[in-house]
């Protein structure tokens, strides 16, 4: 059976890196290839011959119809979906919807309709059905090998409170170095940590420095704009073993990636109940959103009181299990074959 | 005209919460729509998106009709950073004739201009002629009835796809709120002409609008004159009041004066009760009017999400019926096949019954011919077998005869041909001994003659041998020459940059392009294919080469370039491999990445980046040099060392993954962070965690330099960030060492500037009567202190001051004040022979504190006694007299002319106050770093 997926951008990490993992083990059983709309560095991570660059329409048709695949999978990216049609639909299609609530409008105006549709939680779920859109299957992220790994974390002197991600309103990056100023003012000792933000435009960066500077408690802070995704588990790990812990200011998840992240590692969060992170975090963990003093409030617990700090980690273990490759592989494995039925009977 | 605000919408003055927060959507959802690249923003207004996207880093455009909207949008840009400033123009000029040749876009904003244009098809046309092949536009208008006294027309989701569809191919259309936005894809081939036409549906669903908006209006308006009628009131009950109290006042006592007020409190209360009953049927009716005027809005509102819900529903019904009508042909396409498969299996039923049947008989035939058959092949196997046999034998004999004919013809060949090459070889022989004769011959009689030009030859050298000194003298001096112009020249073209790109001139430039529209604008970027009709006023740069090393020539690179086009990124990679692949092979052990802020290296610039670029070239270490430059169209500098890579600004952040991530062979990686870029701060620890030391060199107070209105860059948080996140942090002074500390809470070094050992010295010794007193630098008034000069000059007119340098302010110097101009090193030494005494007469504060001169090590190895201002860095430098008072200095100018310095002092201080000391300096932090490792949380920049 030939599976061709298809994403709008190359990029190491996120959805390419769940595609890689799909690459790897799936590759034995069935003819994989991968189109993108743009490289970054990622064709180069497969095979040759795996993957391709289909940088405009005609050339995302061409290489759907030369493809024949039999089932076609696009995540997230609407070009494909028209360049699907104009090669004659071949094969069966599956959607795959990664993105997050504010980015789904392309959604109310689909051109084709997909046999399939996969997504990454309940929640998204839900949004998905209200747009009309079935069947819907749930196939959780996963994470490689490496998320596993040993590591040994080094002693840092102080327990970091870190908070992962883009310099922009969604992540809402400005409420978190408010709230990491608070946390350390109310507990000087731990030291506020930022990770992300290397893409953000001159006026976020202008801004963060100006707050790290500025704010006396984050005197003290780093902030990391840039870090190979290779050196997160450890970073996790660190957090964890320094007696620290991860915020998070997010104002809608998917999925909750980073969240994830954090907790197969051993690293307690503290998040706001918002989009998926319900079904990946205990109730302790939560903050209703926009509540910053709750947030804070649950984070010097969590730093302070070890019961609550087991209690932020309760939910780890099953979600190490659900993000597991075999799991999240076993479910798209599923969709794949009942897609590629649906294809014959066509 | 258009009034528009949307700068002050967007920064929230002068408008309610909600309006900044639907602004802010509606521009960050075009932001975020808006591919980089070449940016048109048409009907740009105040040039709120236009500044947006270029800080993000796009080439933005902004056309606009409106003179006043423009020359805020200018005035804007001349606050921003000069990197984003250089990326921004603005232009006025009509959308339906735009001034810009075909396909010049990537991508194009037509932010709420459609409702205000007369024709707003052919603006569109324009936009498709401007754009690219596969160049996206994004469109906002306001979505339905939006009562503006410029709106020409009022559009809805249906409407604004049916005006774009033609020429763009709709990707996205959303209600934002209160607006319609689309984002469209330039078709190759128009679908027809865009037109704007309201459906029957729309129209009809416009004038329900407009009727409940004048409802609205008039209830608003009733609203009002309720408010001011219950005001008149309120002011009317607040004066009679006032007067019943001076009547009290006027009359209290008497009985008579009682009634009076008895009368007047009755008057009162009957005013009282008739203002509340005014004012309660005011407030009823305005309540009323209010809650009349709600569900008008709502009502509304209701309308225009039915209209909404209908479009999708009419988008359904379409959808439907189109695959409804598929389903029906599909389905009579398979009944008429089924029938003609019903027709096919009656036929093959038959045909299958007559084939059963001759099958019987064949079968029957065949059982006979089998046996009959079985006794044939039995007979011919046997024959077979003998046949083979002698078939081999026949064939052995006749390859044996083969060979043995082949190998006689092949001797026979051999022979032949050997007699021949020996007849040959005979021949040729004969003739080339008589060419051999002849040439000797002639040979003799060149030797003679040559001979004879060698005698005369070994005359005319002994003479030129002579002259030679005299021609290495005169090539010193014009080498020297050039090396002043060539700096003359650099400093010429950043003064034209600075004044072009200041604000006086862009103002000076709209103003003669608002005189002039026919002429172009000299502040801004030609058109492309444009060039200038004559070349001559454009200052050219000349770079003075050292010698190419004899070793490798080929490895030289190539001269710069002359024309006026950026180089590709691609050919800039090329080249930077190629100097990774040169940096690994080299003999150094350290491989460097300066990022520096001053201009590219080259001989008549001495700064700190560049000496110690100097340095570590000369032992072997490679390095990549960032320098910044006005405009990517300014040619790549050329230099004679094949370890050397310079990069400009604008181009290095999209090598930096390269270099930082490249093989150097094992070698030992310092990033100096010579200036508090951003690029710096995104980039500082990602080099940490690929194995490079960083290190922050202060080498000077770069917020004293903003403060005086130079480093226009320089943004206090980015600074602070790097101290706080460096490897290493060194400063050049004491003091200044200590304001970083504070900075950024730790431990800073100092490690000051230095002598370039190679800085010349006069050539023949200083005069004893020397009595000139000399300077040399920047003669700037942001520092230079012309005030004490002057009174200096006065107060000492036996003494001649020579000043050497440049960017002097416009003033009536006395006449023992010479202004030399730039010079070169050569030049500068050879005139300080004359000088009695060397001056640094800087401004005293904050930004001289800091400072560290690099002229005062020159001064020095030129043998001068040096009088200074207040420089505490300096204080102990020997042969160095810091004065802190006008008058200290004044009275000491002639003390330090007449004294002597410590010779074998200063030698001694000088030999370890070299660059080459710095970079040992350096070499010793990077390796402490290394040893020790990285603290606190910079730990999880090593550990996987």
């Amino acid at each position: 059976m030939k599976v061709l997926f298809c994403y709008r951008y190359g990029v190491i990490g996120g959805v390419s890196t769940q595609l890689l993992n799909r690459y790897t083990h799936f590759s034995a059983e069935f003819e994989i290839g991968v189109l993108y709309e743009s490289d970054h560095g990622m064709v180069g991570h497969f095979p040759p011959g795996v993957a391709r660059v289909a940088g405009t329409d005609e050339a995302r048709e061409a290489a759907i119809r030369e493809a024949e695949p039999d089932v076609v999978v696009v995540i997230d990216s609407p070009g494909f979906l028209s360049a699907w049609r104009r090669a004659g639909s071949p094969g069966s299609l599956v959607l795959e919807v990664h993105t997050t609530t504010a980015n789904l409008s392309y959604l109310d105006e689909l051109v084709v309709r997909p046999d399939h549709v996969v997504t990454v939680s309940e929640y998204m779920r839900e949004k998905l059905a209200a747009l009309g859109l079935s069947p819907i299957s749930v196939v959780p992220n996963c994470l490689d090998e490496r998320w596993y790994a040993e590591t040994v974390p080094p002693a840092l002197g102080t327990a970091p409170v870190a908070w992962i991600g883009k310099l922009d309103g969604h992540k809402r990056w400005r409420a978190a170095a408010d709230l990491l100023d608070r946390i350390a003012t109310a507990r000087p000792g731990v030291t506020p940590l930022i990770v992300g933000g290397y893409t953000a435009p001159a006026s976020e960066v202008a801004a963060l420095t100006t707050k790290l500077a500025t704010s006396p408690a984050l005197g003290a802070a780093r902030w990391l704009p840039r870090l190979d995704y290779d050196l997160m588990p450890g970073l996790y790990s660190a957090v964890a073993a320094n007696g620290g812990l991860t915020v998070s200011t997010t104002t809608d998840e998917s999925f909750g990636m980073s969240v994830a992240e954090a907790l197969v590692r051993g690293c307690p969060v503290v998040a706001p109940a918002v989009g998926a992170l319900p079904e990946i975090l205990p109730e302790e963990a939560l903050y209703p959103p926009g509540d910053w003093a709750g947030a804070a409030e649950r984070a010097l617990r969590g730093l302070a009181d070890p019961d609550f700090r087991a209690a932020l980690l309760s939910t780890a273990e099953a979600v190490r299990e659900r993000t597991h490759a075999e799991y999240a592989l076993a479910a798209f494995r599923e969709v794949l074959q009942r897609s590629a039925k649906s294809s014959k009977v066509a | 005209m258009n009034h528009d605000r949307v700068h002050l919408a967007y920064n929230g003055i002068d408008v309610d919460p909600e309006t900044q927060t639907l602004t802010r959507n509606r521009l960050h959802w075009l932001l975020d729509h808006l591919p980089p690249g070449r940016i048109l923003d048409l009907g740009c207004s105040q040039g709120t998106l236009s500044v947006l996207a270029a800080r993000r880093g796009d080439r933005v455009t902004g056309v606009d009709i409106e003179e006043d909207a423009l020359a805020f949008a200018a005035g804007l840009a001349a606050e921003l950073p000069a990197d984003v400033a250089a990326r921004l123009a603005f232009v006025r000029g009509d959308g339906a004739r735009l001034a810009f040749p075909d396909g010049c876009f990537d991508a194009a904003v037509a932010g709420e201009l459609l409702e205000h244009v007369t024709d707003p098809g052919a603006v569109l046309a324009e936009l498709h002629r401007v754009l690219a092949p596969g160049g996206t536009l994004l469109a906002s208008v306001p979505h339905g009835l939006m009562p503006h006294h410029d709106h020409r027309r009022t559009f809805y989701r249906a409407g604004l796809r049916r005006l774009l569809d033609p020429l763009f191919e709709i990707r996205e259309l959303t209600v934002l709120d209160r607006h319609v936005a689309a984002v469209g894809v330039r078709r190759e081939e128009p679908l027809g002409e865009p037109a704007f036409l309201l459906s029957q549906e729309e129209a009809d669903f416009l004038q329900r609008e407009e009727l409940a908006e004048r409802q609205a209006q008039g209830l608003r308006d009733r609203l009002e004159r309720a408010n001011h009628l219950y005001r008149e009131v309120t002011a009317a009950n607040a004066e009679l009041k006032a007067q019943l109290g001076d009547l009290r006042a006027r009359l209290g006592g008497s009985r008579a004066e009682e009634d009076v007020l008895d009368r007047l409190a009755a008057l009162q209360d009957s005013v009282r009760h008739l203002s509340t009953s005014l004012t309660d049927g005011a407030a009823a009716d305005r309540e009323d009017l209010r809650e009349r005027l709600r569900e008008r809005t709502e009502e509304r509102d209701g309308l225009r999400e039915r209209l909404r819900a209908q479009d999708g529903l009419r988008e359904q019904l379409r959808l439907r019926t189109e695959e409804r009508d598929r389903l029906r042909a599909d389905a009579r396409a398979a009944e008429a096949e089924i029938a003609l498969l019903r027709e096919a299996v009656a036929a093959a039923e038959a045909e299958r019954r007559g084939l059963l049947e001759s099958a019987h008989g064949l079968r029957t035939s065949l059982e006979a011919l089998r046996e009959t058959a079985g006794s044939l092949t039995a007979e011919r196997d046997e024959l077979r077998e003998t046949a083979g046999a002698v078939t081999a034998e026949r064939d052995e004999l006749r390859a044996l005869v083969r060979d043995q004919a082949e190998d006689l013809r092949t001797a026979e060949a051999a022979h032949a041909s050997a007699a021949r090459e020996l007849r040959a070889r005979i021949a040729a022989l004969d003739e080339e001994l008589g060419a051999e004769r002849a040439a000797l011959a002639r040979l003799r009689t060149v030797y003679n003659g040559e001979r004879h030009r060698h005698e005369l030859t070994q005359h005319r050298l002994g003479k030129l041998a002579a002259s030679e000194d005299r021609l290495r003298q005169e090539n010193d001096r014009l080498r020297a020459r050039l090396e002043t112009v060539t700096g003359r020249l650099a400093d010429y073209r950043e003064q034209i940059t600075r004044i072009r790109s200041s604000r006086a001139w862009r103002m000076l430039s709209v103003y003669r392009h608002l005189r002039r529209p026919g002429r172009p604008d000299p502040a801004q970027p030609r058109p492309a294919g444009v060039r200038p009709v004559a070349a001559s006023g454009a200052p050219t740069r000349t770079i003075v080469m050292r010698p190419a090393p004899e070793a490798a020539p080929a490895a030289r690179p190539a001269a710069p370039r002359t024309t006026a086009a950026p180089v590709p990124l691609d050919e800039v990679r090329t080249g930077l491999r190629e100097w990774v692949e040169r940096a690994r092979a080299a003999e150094g052990d350290e491989v460097v990445l300066m990022f520096s802020g001053t201009t590219f290296v080259q001989e008549a610039r001495g700064n700190r980046p560049i000496r110690l670029t100097r340095v570590y070239l000369g032992r072997g270490c490679p390095v990549f040099f960032n320098y910044y430059r006005w405009r990517d169209s300014e040619p790549l500098p050329s230099h004679p060392d094949p370890l050397l890579f310079q990069s400009p600004i604008d181009i290095t952040p999209h090598l930096l993954d390269e270099v930082l991530g490249a093989d150097f062979g094992g070698k030992r990686k310092l990033l100096f962070a010579s200036f508090p870029h951003e690029v710096m701060v995104r980039t500082l620890t990602h080099a940490a965690a690929r194995g490079w030391v960083t290190v922050y060199d202060a080498r000077d107070d770069w917020e004293e330099f903003a403060k005086v209105g130079m480093a226009k860059w320089y943004h206090p948080g980015h600074e602070r960030y790097l101290v706080a996140h460096a490897d290493v942090v060194t400063a050049v002074s004491a003091p200044l060492a200590r304001k970083m500390e504070t900075l950024g809470g730790r431990p800073v070094s100092v490690n000051a500037n230095a002598l370039d050992p190679d800085f010349p010295t006069p050539s023949v010794p200083r005069r004893a009567d020397a009595s000139k007193v000399g300077y040399f630098g920047h003669l700037t008034d942001k520092w230079f202190d012309w005030d004490l000069l002057l009174r200096a000059a006065r107060a000492h007119p036996g003494l001649v001051f020579e000043l050497a340098g440049h960017q002097q302010p416009d003033l009536r110097l006395p006449e023992n004040v010479r202004l030399l101009g730039l010079l070169g090193h050569r030049e500068l030494a050879e005139l300080s022979a004359g000088w009695a005494l060397a001056l640094i007469p800087f401004r005293n504060g904050p930004l001289a504190d800091a400072v560290d001169p690099i002229k005062v090590y020159e001064y020095l190895h030129l043998g001068l006694p040096v009088l200074a201002t207040y420089f505490p860095q300096c204080a102990d430098y020997p042969g160095v007299r810091v004065t802190e008072s006008a008058a200290e200095f004044v009275a000491a100018i002639p003390q330090v002319a007449g004294s002597a310095p410590d010779a074998a002092r200063v030698r001694a201080w000088l030999a370890a106050n070299t660059w080459e000391c710095r970079v040992e300096a350096y070499t010793e932090l990077a390796e402490q770093v290394v040893r020790k490792g990285r603290d606190g949380l910079l730990t999880l920049l090593e550990s996987r």
